[in-house]
């Protein structure tokens, strides 16, 4: 069985982002990276499923320069058995990095594709759906639960949707985006950072996945969040609901 | 027909084996040839599951070990530390050694004479008499500690012993052993033709004797069955008892002393370090069959009485949490094989992160096992296999990605200083003191009040001081005691290259994990500092005179010692005359000082919930309530949490207040 | 002619506040490029819906009820729009965001291999090379202006950041549109849908919010007290990702980056810190009422209205003193 998982290399959860002089651009200098967290329990999901199956092979996957091989190289510290870097550079929007990664697929005819349902620097959670799309699968989204038949033809999958939780049946091969109550993944420690730097890393050139088009969509620049008037702080129930009168919410 | 030899009346001396026939003679060397033969193979089977593990460190000097054994098997020094329990063992101990000199004594005697075809060899006289009459009192000291043992099994104490079918029946076995021989002795004497008055210097032999003389009115030839009877049991008893001893705890017997004498130097808050080489070399981080400890800590597990000391101190077993430290040590001693992974459901993940690494398991153990250097090599395998989730997992990347468990930014990491007027050492040319403020005194909120107030106090005493700035990053460790050595050498070693290039005398903090990462763990990476708590470096300040507080009358209150400082570092006394300065009348609860019970948060346990049994903060602050204060005085920024935690919790009115807020308080000019 | 077209999902008896506010965006779309919008209602509800749709301003209103839509699965849906595309090309195709567009709008977009933007908050410009939108990223914390440069952009909009479309006089064309058949994916089968029954107002749809941290301890201590609160200004009821993780709401009450975001008139935020994660999900509110033990949660950085209390208090003297006044 072949599970493909695709990795998005995101800002440290915590940093701070600041916005470059000129606001065009964003101040990533001092800016640590890591596998974007959503992806993570995409890895983590796989690395399971690899295990209850007995034999698997975890393949991720990262558009991107060299700057994204470390977590790629994380991923494979959890676990995974190869990872495979499609060498594009430049401000490539979602549809590009779809196209370019449903190539990957055609070349690995993986069982399974997984991914996180978004990144949390862009939060456009489009590329996985895109990918689906172009590859003709069926696919779920914001699953918090995995199941796969006994003959892994199909799998069961819970989805988190805006009414409550839905059960669907996919027939392999599908895409799955794993949403946070996926699981909860495993730490990279050293230990695997040093095994995993022996494990294949391929490069595929830009050639190899096709004519990607141009990019259609950009981002012209960023600006920050209109500072907010400070509140006010009361001091009992009855100055609370005074306030709300004044301003009529009562 | 009862035998006399007639020169035996002429000799002060005693027949050896009187009364025991070819038979029973036979019989004797038969199970002691069984007996040790199963005793020595018990012995050889755990020596060999020994050399299965790693080698490891510098052995000790023969003299080292040596004194080792003089000191703590032959005087029993540790043991005297746990009062009764103690004394029991003592005179068990020593009873038992002596009564195993007299019988080889008798052995030399008895086959000495015949291979020299002499009647006597030296076993006559006053020797004899001295001898026996030693053996005699130490008999008696024996049966004294066992009748001590046994009565404390049904004491009410904090140490009360355990009292399952293997302890009770040892010290039944070592009980009747003695009786038996009182009363086999007691039966010879009597027995022995031509009565009591024939033979006076059998006095000497008091307990025989008295028992000797209760039996005057039997008949002889009874007695002289009865002899035979209960000198078979004894003997019988007695060859038991050695094949026993590698098969239960009786083990330390042998395994105990040579642990004590051999064991490597290893301090409960200094971990044994792990080289990126070394895991690249093996592939092996942590501990996860037996193989992978040293051999000399497979040699320490087996050392273990199975007293239950450590788990008593324990306050994950004390708050019902499904970690004691014997147990885990039991059961990497009882494992299968070598290459059997020891992580299961008996250790469990669960088992190994409920360890606070307060390190009482191992102040407390009497064979000095290290029960603490266990659990952390099987925690390290955990990481390895990534097998750390939830908060502890998130604080751990935070420590290495951001510097703080917190993943707060690492830009705001001096703004607690903002407006003090407080130097960064590139201000300041070597100043005395490098303050390290550590994470939570950076970036927690509560812990930034008493940054605040020790540099009030250090501005009082007009100690020329700099702090690091953003260049501080935290110490690493939470990295070490949760298992991640390497997030730790990352950080220890950025640390080192910042602290090296600065000038100052000392470094001071106010953290005790800082204190004892920084001083006693730095210098194995080559991070050598003259390191002090600020408690220490506040007694400093008052007794020098550079430091003065106004009086402020008394208030009542205990301290509770943090464990890296008291009990790992052995910083007791200070803390405590700095809060007597500060006006705080300490009150001690029942453990403290080097005794003290956790707070619950080391180990990194501040990060990760705690869902089972009792809360151990709470049960803390329960145990510090029974000195009704009105103050908790604590010296650590994880107390700090904890305690206000605990208070929050039971919504009481007591203060919970760090030493330097409390010496700040009185502070001239400070108007409290 | 329409230039924009507004995909309502049809599965209601009536349009919901997302959809009035999915008009809005047409209404502003419109604005911006000159034009006009269209409504497509897609789904089995659609002529239900139609009679509603045509008073929201649209040029013109569709309605197409495929059987294989009668159970919602993204394939099927992304084929049928697909399929009505082909038809009608338009230069900006936009829905509201839900979970349901969330994955089948990009699907979509790869079909027709049309750029998109997710969750856009402003309509800046739109001109025959550009759809230019404001978008959110870094976890609502910085905005960002992003352009679509192709003859068709797809987009989904926020729909609390967008007017809802009033009921117009006029009324729209309907157009009943032939359901194409073949649009099920062989592949994927609906199972089924555990939702939670509540006569409480939907969380997307409230003027009024009721959140629940991890300080209301739970469902058997602070819940009830908040629910209660919830009963007495008919609120909605939502919940930090703590909550959920630790089962004591269903993930549909889940609120923030990863959850449900939301604008509603009142956000009443109870026993929680506010972080970074949570506040995305409803930074935007009118007023944002805060009440918590611990002055310096985060809470009362963005809070309008902030209360230092402990909620086992606050909570129900807040509850009678509502009820006292009549709600």
């Amino acid at each position: 069985m072949k599970l493909l998982v695709t990795l998005k290399r995101t800002p440290q959860r915590d940093a701070r982002i600041q916005i470059s002089e000129g606001g065009d651009a964003l101040d990533l200098d001092n800016i640590q990276f890591e596998v974007n967290p959503f992806d993570e329990l995409a890895v983590e999901e796989a690395l399971r499923i690899k295990e209850a199956v007995g034999e698997a092979e975890v393949v991720v996957v990262s558009v991107g320069g060299e700057e994204c091989e470390p977590q790629l190289i994380s991923a494979l510290a959890m676990g995974a058995d190869r990872a495979v870097r499609v060498h594009l550079g430049g401000q490539l929007d979602s549809l590009q990095v779809a196209k370019a990664i449903a190539a990957v697929v055609e070349r690995e005819a993986p069982d399974l594709v997984l991914s996180g349902k978004l990144a949390v620097d862009d939060e456009c959670g489009q590329v996985p759906a895109m990918v689906a799309g172009l590859l003709g699968w069926p696919q779920a989204s914001q699953a918090s639960n995995i199941e796969l038949s006994e003959d892994r033809s199909f799998a069961t999958v819970v989805c988190e949707v805006d009414a409550g939780l839905e059960t669907v049946t996919l027939a392999l091969p599908a895409v799955i985006m794993a949403d946070l109550r996926l699981n909860e993944p495993r730490y990279a420690s050293l230990p695997g950072i040093m095994k995993a730097k022996k494990k294949p890393l391929a490069i595929l050139e830009p050639e190899e996945v096709g004519d990607l088009g141009p990019a259609r969509s950009r981002v012209a620049g960023f600006r920050a969040l209109e500072e907010k008037a400070p509140g006010i702080k009361v001091d009992s129930v009855e100055e609370l609901v005074r306030a709300l009168e004044e301003k009529k919410l009562i | 027909m009862v035998e006399l030899s007639t020169t035996l009346a002429a000799v002060v001396t005693r027949e050896i084996l009187w009364n025991v026939p070819p038979w029973a003679r036979a019989l004797m060397y038969l199970l002691f040839l069984a007996a040790a033969a199963v005793c020595i193979l018990g012995v050889v089977r755990r020596v060999r599951a020994w050399s299965r593990g790693r080698e490891s460190g510098a052995s000790v000097s023969a003299g080292k070990a040596w004194g080792r054994l003089w000191r703590d098997a032959i005087l029993q020094a540790r043991i005297w530390r746990s009062g009764m329990a103690g004394l029991g063992h003592a005179l068990v101990f020593w009873g038992f050694i002596v009564l195993f000199i007299g019988t080889c004594i008798v052995a030399v005697e008895d086959y000495g004479s015949w291979l020299l075809d002499r009647e006597h060899l030296f076993f006559t006289d006053t020797f004899y008499l001295a001898v026996s009459f030693a053996l005699e009192l130490f008999g008696v000291f024996f049966l004294i500690g066992l009748v001590l043992a046994l009565s404390r099994r049904k004491s009410r104490g904090r140490f009360r012993p355990l009292s399952r079918g293997v302890d009770l029946g040892v010290l039944w076995l070592f009980l009747v052993i003695g009786l038996s021989g009182f009363v086999t002795e007691g039966l010879r004497i009597a027995a022995a033709g031509g009565g009591l008055e024939s033979h006076p210097f059998e006095r000497w032999s008091f307990v025989g004797w008295w028992l000797a003389t209760g039996l005057q009115a039997v008949d002889e030839s009874l007695l002289a069955t009865l002899h035979l009877g209960c000198w078979v049991g004894h003997m019988a008893l007695s060859m038991a008892f050695i094949a026993l001893v590698p098969y239960c705890k009786l083990r330390h017997i042998f395994f105990a002393p040579v642990h004590i004498a051999l064991r490597e130097d290893r301090k409960a808050g200094r971990y044994a370090g792990v080289s990126l080489e070394e895991v690249e070399e093996t592939g092996r981080y942590g501990v996860s069959t037996p193989a992978d400890f040293t051999r000399r800590q497979l040699m320490s597990f087996d050392a273990c009485t199975e007293c239950a000391r450590c788990q008593t101190v324990c306050p994950a077993t004390a708050t019902g949490k499904p970690l004691s430290p014997m147990k885990v040590v039991l059961d990497i001693a009882g494992a299968g094989g070598a290459d059997e992974s020891l992580h299961g459901e008996e250790i469990s993940p669960e088992v190994l992160w409920a360890c606070t690494s307060c390190g009482a398991c191992v102040e407390e153990c009497p064979v000095y096992i290290d029960q603490l250097g266990a659990i952390v090599d099987l925690r390290r395998h955990l990481v390895a296999e990534g097998e750390i989730r939830g908060s502890a997992q998130a604080a751990l990347r935070s420590v290495a990605a951001a510097g703080n468990p917190w993943g707060m930014p690492r830009e705001d990491r001096a703004d607690w200083a903002v407006g003090l007027g407080v130097p960064t050492i590139e201000e300041i040319d070597s100043p005395e003191i490098l303050f390290w403020i550590g994470c939570a005194g950076s970036y927690d909120r509560r812990s930034r009040k008493v940054t605040e107030a020790m540099v009030r106090i250090l501005q009082a005493a007009g100690v020329r001081f700099a702090i690091l700035g953003k260049g501080e990053c935290c110490t690493g460790d939470p990295a070490r005691r949760m298992g991640d050595e390497f997030t730790y050498t990352e950080l220890a070693g950025a640390n080192i290259q910042t602290l090296s290039a600065a000038s100052f005398e000392r470094v001071l903090t106010t953290c005790p994990h800082c204190f004892n990462a920084i001083r006693n763990e730095y210098p194995d990476l080559g991070g050598d500092y003259e390191v002090i708590h600020h408690s220490e470096f506040i007694e400093e300040l008052l007794s020098s005179g550079r430091l003065e507080l106004e009086d402020g009358g008394s208030v009542r209150g205990t301290l509770h010692d943090p464990c890296y400082l008291a009990r790992q570092n052995d910083v007791v006394e200070a803390p405590r005359s700095v809060l007597r300065s500060a006006g705080l009348e300490v009150v001690e609860p029942e453990q403290s000082g080097k005794d003290g019970f956790c707070c619950g948060a080391g180990g990194g346990r501040m990060w990760m919930e705690e869902d089972t049994g009792e809360r151990i903060n709470s049960e803390r602050w329960r145990q510090l309530q029974e000195t009704e204060p009105e103050t908790v005085a604590v010296g650590c920024p994880f107390c700090m949490t904890m305690m206000t935690d605990a208070r929050d919790a039971v919504e009481s009115e007591v203060e919970v207040k760090d030493i330097a807020e409390l010496v700040a308080e009185r502070l001239p000019g400070s108007g409290s | 002619m329409a230039d924009t077209l507004i995909i309502i999902q049809a599965v209601a008896d009536t349009l919901s506040k997302s959809d009035l506010a999915a008009a809005g965006f047409g209404r502003d779309a419109s604005m911006a490029s000159g034009g006009a919008f269209d409504i497509l209602l897609l789904g089995p509800s659609a002529a239900a819906l139609s009679g509603e749709a045509a008073g929201l301003g649209a040029g013109r209103v569709f309605t197409m009820s495929p059987a294989e839509l009668d159970v919602y699965t993204a394939e099927a849906c992304a084929a049928a729009a697909r399929t009505f595309l082909e038809e009608d090309s338009y230069r900006l195709v936009a829905a509201a965001t839900s979970s349901s567009t969330k994955e089948y709008f990009p699907r979509l977009a790869a079909l027709l291999d049309s750029p998109m933007a997710s969750d856009v908050l402003a309509v800046e410009s739109i001109d025959s090379q550009k759809v230019v939108v404001t978008r959110a990223v870094f976890v609502g914390n910085l905005l960002a202006t992003v352009e679509l440069e192709a003859p068709q952009a797809l987009v989904t909009c926020r729909a609390s950041e967008f007017e809802p479309q009033p009921r117009s006089a006029e009324s729209s064309a309907v157009e009943e549109v032939a359901a194409p058949a073949g649009l099920l994916h062989p592949g994927k089968a609906f199972v089924g849908i555990e939702a939670a029954s509540s006569d409480r107002p939907d969380l997307k749809e409230a003027d009024i919010v009721v959140s629940v941290g991890r300080g209301t301890r739970g469902p058997e201590e602070g819940i009830p007290l908040c629910e209660r609160l919830a009963d007495t200004l008919g609120a909605a009821l939502g919940a930090t990702r703590a909550v959920v993780d630790a089962g004591w709401l269903a993930n549909e009450f889940q609120i923030g980056q990863t959850g449900k975001i939301v604008a509603p008139e009142v956000y009443v935020a109870i026993g929680l810190s506010g972080s970074i994660q949570h506040l995305a999900g409803m930074r935007n509110s009118e007023t944002i009422v805060a009440i918590n033990k611990d002055p310096e949660a985060p809470i009362f950085e963005v809070a309008d209205l902030g209360l230092v209390a402990d909620l086992f208090d606050a909570v129900p003297e807040l509850t009678a003193a509502l009820e006292k006044r009549g709600g």
